[in-house]
């Protein structure tokens, strides 16, 4: 915490390399939200962009009491949301649509045969996050991706920590059920 | 004892590594090969997703950055007023602050002005078409007066100066006036 204060204060007394560095620090963790919540194209890079401007412009704002990365994180996934919301995309629509039927992703292209069942697995999974509703998708990036608490991800979205938690054993249970599905399609 | 099959629940709590009856879990897996099978299912879950390579951004990605950030040679912008205040505004400030004051001291017969709001028992009275005249008055004996002009130059700066300090900062840092 007191290296972020340190990098902070540099950052509002003007030092452009210490800016330079905060983005080194964090675009992973702002591409993780951007990439996973803005539908692939230009957009996506842009939108980083928007978030560490943001991040800049508002730094003075940021007051310790929660870890840099939360706070630029939450920025990100407010980016994303208005950014979702400009271009009329869904935001929280098919929350409740989990039950439905689903076409499985898995192609012609992606035959156990063709490709390593692992590998099979991952593009299967990742299309599959791909068709949650952001909030899903959100929770399952922060948590597995940036390892962080139900209350860090809390903080970020706005949400009571057993909302996170139950968004996120949702989102779990959803792609568990269409990967069984894809597998027993497989087997037939 | 777990009776029945697990819960997606548990499987998950067990994966997360956060279950209290794990041990109960485990012993229900060793007999159960339906919750085994489920259990392979959701560890290929949680593998492709936590082994999912993260996005890349181009390398010059932080250039792009720095090269938009709004006014990267200050510092970023103070909202205090004192913040906000640079040498240049304050020079602006000064200035704008001289024209008003060179301006009431040649242009405005301040004593009458303020007169009637210092003695409230006379405002009742103000013969507003005294003031209306002696305004007319002032503007017709004015003849484009050089000095008028540069008054007029002087009150336009003083007013751009003051917006100038005023107007707050939108997106990307362009200011904005709340005049215009």
């Amino acid at each position: 915490m007191t290296d972020q204060r340190e990098l902070v204060q540099r950052i509002l007394a003007g030092d452009k390399a210490c800016f330079r560095a905060l983005i080194e620090d964090y675009q992973r963790l702002v591409s993780h939200i951007v990439f996973r919540l803005i539908p692939s194209g230009p957009d996506q890079e842009d939108v980083c962009q928007e978030v560490f401007i943001k991040v800049y412009e508002h730094l003075d704002r940021f007051r310790f009491d929660a870890k840099l990365s939360t706070w630029i994180a939450r920025i990100a996934y407010n980016t994303c949301l208005n950014f979702l919301e400009k271009k009329r995309l869904p935001i929280y629509a098919d929350l409740a649509d989990e039950d439905q039927e689903f076409e499985p992703v898995a192609g012609e292209d992606d035959r156990p045969d063709r490709v390593t069942e692992s590998a099979d697995t991952m593009h299967i999974v990742r299309a599959e996050i791909d068709r949650l509703p952001p909030v899903y998708k959100t929770v399952i990036t922060l948590f597995h991706l940036e390892q962080m608490s139900y209350t860090e991800i809390g903080n970020i979205m706005k949400l009571p920590e057993g909302t996170v938690k139950s968004h996120l054993f949702r989102a779990r249970r959803l792609l568990k059920q269409k990967l069984s599905a894809t597998y027993q399609r497989e087997e037939l | 004892m777990i009776s029945d099959h697990l819960s997606d629940e548990q499987f998950q709590e067990y994966l997360d590594g956060v279950a209290a009856a794990s041990e109960l879990i485990e012993r229900h897996l060793r007999d159960c090969p339906g919750c085994r099978e489920a259990l392979v299912v959701y560890k290929k879950l949680y593998t492709a997703i936590d082994q999912e390579p993260a996005p890349t951004l181009p390398i010059d990605f932080a250039e792009k950055v720095m090269a938009r950030l709004p006014e990267m040679n200050a510092a970023p912008e103070s909202k205090s007023l004192f913040g906000r205040l640079r040498v240049r505004d304050s020079f602006a400030a000064l200035l704008g602050l001289a024209a008003v004051v060179v301006g009431a001291i040649m242009f405005i017969d301040l004593p009458s002005l303020v007169k009637p709001f210092m003695d409230t028992t006379t405002l009742p009275h103000l013969p507003s078409s005294s003031l209306l005249q002696g305004i007319y008055n002032r503007l017709a004996g004015v003849h484009l007066n050089p000095a008028f002009v540069i008054f007029a130059v002087l009150v336009v700066v003083g007013i751009g100066a003051i917006d100038h300090i005023l107007a707050h900062r939108e997106q990307h840092g362009k200011p904005v006036s709340y005049l215009i």
